[in-house]
């Protein structure tokens, strides 16, 4: 960006300046949000909903049962191939 | 409630006193609305969001600790981080129906002149939506909440003296930015006026 192609007069500053404080007015909630989230957040009665973090150890569980059941499943493959590699073979 | 102070009010919400963090809601709602409204350009996510800082705040609470900073620095930080997920998982730019940002002024002035002035306030608030996140928080927190420079630096974790460099560098960006775009052109609206 070439800030130094045009001159930076203060007047121009001020014109954008007075343009933000028209343009950027402060905006109200609707009322009816504004109660309604101070109720949720206040009344201890209303259930919240609550998004926790799987912990460390579950996802450590989640990986060896994930390569136990691998292994067990690679084992139960490599003899039903014996088996039939075997029947094949007429022995 | 009678009305406490911020640091009273956190020290009975953090001790579980839900109407004390009631009242702080009621203080800063407004507040944290009105800056996420302008980050986020409508009413819907704006109201999603202003949720999501106050359930956030009120889980976190018991681990506030007091840096010196005001209450509001804390909120704006969560409202901060929550609009920058907002923006990462909404990549696309929304479109802004124009009639949203029409703002109601007072007095009857010409329809025309109204039209002009609501484009062009159109166009710079596109563009101020342009700007990188911290630039938007500066003039956010400087003309829609009224801060001044050594406020804002504690919002944004700045020295004042930062803070009037950023708005410099952000004032010749939009000035760069608005180009042809006719905001100068006042005298066109006195006349039809």
């Amino acid at each position: 960006m070439n800030n130094t192609a045009k001159p930076s007069s203060t007047g121009e500053f001020e014109n954008l300046e007075q343009f933000m404080k028209t343009s950027l007015t402060p905006v109200s909630p609707r009322p009816e949000f504004v109660q309604q989230l101070h109720r949720r957040l206040t009344d201890p009665m209303l259930p919240t909903i609550r998004l926790s973090q799987p912990p460390g150890l579950q996802y450590g569980l989640l990986i060896i049962a994930s390569l136990l059941s691998g292994m067990i499943f690679f084992i139960t493959a490599s003899q039903v191939i014996r088996a039939l590699s075997k029947r094949n073979l007429g022995i | 409630m009678p009305e406490l102070k911020d640091e009273k009010a956190l020290l009975h919400a953090a001790q579980g006193e839900l109407e004390a963090f009631g009242a702080l809601y009621e203080r800063y709602v407004g507040r944290i609305y009105n800056y996420i409204y302008y980050r986020t350009g409508n009413q819907h996510d704006a109201e999603d969001l202003t949720a999501r800082v106050f359930f956030r705040a009120l889980r976190n609470i018991e681990n506030y600790t007091d840096r010196g900073l005001p209450f509001s620095a804390w909120l704006y930080r969560i409202a901060h981080n929550l609009v920058a997920n907002w923006h990462r998982d909404n990549s696309r730019r929304k479109e802004v129906p124009l009639e949203e940002i029409i703002l109601v002024r007072q007095g009857s002035e010409h329809p025309e002149a109204l039209l002009v002035q609501s484009e062009e306030q159109e166009s710079l608030l596109e563009i101020i939506r342009g700007l990188p996140p911290e630039r938007q928080q500066l003039l956010i927190l400087k003309f829609v909440e009224h801060l001044s420079n050594a406020e804002i630096g504690q919002i944004m974790g700045r020295s004042e003296g930062a803070v009037k460099s950023l708005y410099h560098r952000t004032l010749l960006s939009l000035r760069d930015e608005f180009g042809q775009v006719k905001y100068l052109d006042f005298d066109e609206l006195d006349e039809l006026s």
